[in-house]
């Protein structure tokens, strides 16, 4: 299935629209994340930093512990294929961090 | 109305200008407006009156022998030829010439004051935006925000920032014509609703003119990932106002900073991919 993330976040900031989309996601209970895809292509540049994804892996680490490595699966289908090259690093590289260590 | 940026690196080597595309009268205004012209080796931006822009990168593209060597001559004597005086202080211009290994690439014409070429400088912004562009600096000066201009990459992203500063001005756009200067040979591109009207032969063609903007889009995507990531990372710094820097807070930036060095990588070789194509496309 193919997710367009336009319809879920919005250009504010990226921290803020990657948490937005990771508990959008945690609540489609139906949602099969074996087989998703998402869709960024709408999205402008700005967004799709490293900050958007680390709050967006940040998030479900927080709610649902369980589904990150089901997380770092997700395919997901930017405009240019630099975004594409620095998604998967940043999804490869993210490391979680428990609130308690703040 | 207008915003020219124009940065180069201190040898003059490789310089790079944005330029807007917004032309007003006192009841209207228009966008797609050409205001940048790349010769073979120089770059000219102007400001001011459209009608005499329009003339003298008319009268530019139909002299072949105009050069970097004789470029400031020519534009001299084109002002002193063709415009009468009292319109001079309708036109502003930035050249952008090799600066030979000594000195920087750009240098400043106001006609309505001088009449000849300044020296050479190695950052210059003119046009109504100017004043948006100049404050920009100084707020970052203010905030310890240094702009690096070591490689063609570093003036590229500030251009683009100030850029962005100028266009909270109504008389300025983000439409861009971006002219590059790099080892005796210039380069443009830009926003695909901006084709010039005066280019070399091969960038008058639609199709040529749609895979330029295609790659500039590309380019200014890598930009502003670029910006986006610095300005979150700032952000994250600003936490010390409140002495609430954490070490997580601490490993953002260094995600930042990666991730700004993956992305620079990526637009340093677009620019040199860019210039290759486009030294084929002319045949140097």
């Amino acid at each position: 299935m193919t997710i367009d993330a336009r319809e879920v976040v919005g250009a504010g900031f990226p921290p803020t629209e990657g948490e937005r989309l990771a508990v959008w996601l945690m609540e489609q209970g139906d949602l099969d994340w074996h087989d998703l895809t998402i869709d960024v292509r709408r999205c402008p540049p700005a967004l799709l930093i490293s900050a958007f994804f680390n709050a967006f892996l940040q998030k479900i680490f927080e709610v649902e512990p369980a589904r990150l490595e089901l997380a770092r699966s997700i395919k997901w289908q930017p405009t240019f294929p630099f975004q594409e090259k620095n998604i998967k690093e940043w999804v490869d590289a993210f490391s979680p961090f428990t609130p308690t260590e703040c | 109305m207008t915003v020219h940026i124009a940065a180069s690196l201190r040898d003059g080597s490789e310089a790079v200008i944005f330029s807007d595309s917004q032309a007003s009268s006192a009841v209207d205004e228009y966008h797609g407006e050409q205001k940048l012209y790349a010769g073979s080796d120089f770059v000219v931006g102007c400001a001011g009156s459209v009608s005499i822009i329009r003339h003298l990168f008319e009268v530019l593209h139909a002299t072949p022998h105009v050069a970097a060597g004789n470029v400031a001559n020519f534009i001299e004597e084109f002002l002193r030829d063709e415009v009468r005086p009292a319109m001079h202080s309708e036109l502003h211009v930035l050249l952008l010439t090799d600066g030979g290994g000594n000195c920087a690439a750009i240098r400043q014409f106001s006609p309505d004051t001088f009449t000849r070429f300044g020296g050479r400088v190695d950052f210059c912004s003119i046009g109504s935006g100017a004043d948006f562009v100049y404050r920009a600096i100084g707020r970052d000066s203010k905030n310890g925000i240094a702009h690096a201009l070591s490689s063609l990459t570093d003036l590229i992203l500030a251009a683009e920032n100030l850029a962005e500063a100028a266009n909270e001005s109504l008389t300025v756009d983000d439409l861009h014509l971006v002219g590059l200067l790099r080892h005796r040979r210039s380069y443009l591109m830009g926003h695909r609703a901006v084709p010039p009207q005066f280019a070399v032969q091969q960038l008058l063609d639609p199709s040529v003119w749609t895979k330029v903007s295609n790659e500039f889009e590309q380019l200014l995507a890598l930009v502003k990932t670029i910006r986006s990531e610095v300005s979150i990372a700032q952000g994250t710094a600003s936490l010390i106002k409140t002495s609430s820097l954490q070490v997580p807070n601490a490993q953002q930036l260094l995600a930042a900073s990666h991730a700004v060095g993956l992305t620079r990588a990526a637009l340093q070789s677009r620019i040199d991919a860019y210039c290759a194509w486009y030294d084929a496309l002319l045949g140097r």
